[in-house]
């Protein structure tokens, strides 16, 4: 859980900051209550039932002309603002949280838990994942995350990672296009995404808790006004996880042992999204459908 | 590269399965790895029959056979099993 703790000392601002990700907390300590606010603005502030294993003590100080990030015993570096000094931190933050999940695989998709259900949604880049988890999230379904879950022991974990909404969601999802106009960035060719959205600043309950999954669906675009959903062998789900999710380096069997421990206990289908409306009612219905027999 | 225009179907040969092939049961099918050469196949139902009855003992035309029992075909599903075999062999998990 990101939590932030608060204090004031005497005379300059002293702020810690506590940073959560999986297996990795963060202290920050900060001397500048702009460098906090844009900090805000980048950390993911999903609540996460995964305890820290690794702790990290870090200090960034106001330097004539900048800031200066003291980064533990393995680097310092200098920055020029606090945007800057900001985005930094949050790289190294998820690069270290990266790191420490390196003996596990990683699969691309979102995850929401749907009455007690947990459905992986798969898909390549831009198939929509993003788009349909943000729906859900507003439709107040208990969203994990929108881009990768991490396999453990027979279970996933989504990787707290704020959510990058295109333009394009913004047009499909109201509330989303209703964030403050401030938020939106134009986009640039390296960089498609125009909002960093995180559901807990909006309201919303962001609570990231492992659990085996229930469901896996493939989410593929299609141009058709309506969506369909068609159920898939576990075979060949096999395929479309193994493509979409990357392993542990150099362990090539524990990848597969992982992908098929997901898939052993899981219904699999194929979610060819047309509208919206009718791609969140289709992919509702299917988790909730009772689990067939044999 | 092996060239599966130029695999004849031996229809009395007891193919037997390539050594080494990790195997992970998904219910419907199999996932294997072959770590010599670094890939992972995909296989159904028909095609995890025929891998596993190629055991050196059972020839390709008893597979036949086994398969028109268990599916309760009409007629041998020959092309079917050559090309599984072709695949099987292309893919060098069976020889």
């Amino acid at each position: 859980m990101l939590h932030e703790a608060l204090r004031r000392a005497d005379g300059p601002v002293a702020l810690t900051r506590i940073v959560h990700l999986l297996a990795c907390e963060f202290a920050i300590r900060i001397s500048s209550l702009d460098l906090d606010r844009c900090l805000d603005r980048l950390v993911p502030h999903a609540r996460q039932e995964f305890p820290p294993i690794s702790r990290f003590a870090w200090t960034v100080s106001g330097e004539a002309g900048g800031f200066r990030l003291d980064l533990g015993s393995e680097e310092s570096l200098n920055v020029a603002s606090h945007e800057r000094a900001a985005e930094t931190l949050v790289a190294r933050m998820h690069e270290h949280a990266f790191g420490s999940l390196a003996a596990l695989t990683k699969i691309h998709a979102g995850c929401v838990d749907i009455d007690g259900r947990r459905a992986l949604v798969v898909g390549h880049g831009r198939a929509g994942k993003t788009t349909l988890m943000t729906r859900l999230a507003f439709d107040r379904a208990a969203v994990q995350g929108d881009e990768m879950v991490i396999v453990r022991d027979h279970s996933v974990i989504a990787y707290p990672r704020r959510f990058g909404l295109r333009r394009g969601t913004l047009d499909l999802i109201p509330e989303a296009s209703r964030l403050a106009p401030g938020r939106v960035r134009e986009p640039s060719p390296h960089d498609y995404q125009v909002v960093s959205f995180d559901p807990a600043e909006q309201g919303l309950d962001w609570r990231i808790r492992e659990a085996p999954v229930d469901d896996i669906v493939l989410l593929v675009r299609h141009d058709n006004p309506m969506s369909s959903i068609s159920p898939c062998d576990r075979h060949e789900m096999a395929r479309h996880v193994m493509a979409n999710s990357h392993g542990p380096t150099g362990d090539p069997r524990q990848w597969i042992r992982d992908a098929c421990a997901i898939l052993a206990g899981a219904r699999c289908s194929i979610l060819t999204m047309g509208d919206l409306g009718s791609g969140v009612a289709m992919l509702r219905e299917a988790v909730r459908a009772p689990a067939h027999t044999g | 590269m092996y060239d599966v225009r130029r695999f004849v179907m031996d229809w009395d040969r007891a193919y037997t399965r390539a050594p080494n092939l990790e195997i992970h049961s998904v219910s419907d099918g199999y996932v294997i790895y072959q770590p010599e050469r670094d890939r992972i196949h995909y296989l159904n139902h028909t095609s995890v029959i025929v891998l596993e009855l190629c055991n050196g003992g059972t020839t390709a035309r008893e597979i036949a056979a086994f398969l028109k029992d268990a599916y309760n075909l009409s007629e041998l599903p020959t092309s079917d099993v050559e090309e599984c075999f072709t695949k099987l062999c292309a893919e060098q998990m069976v020889q």
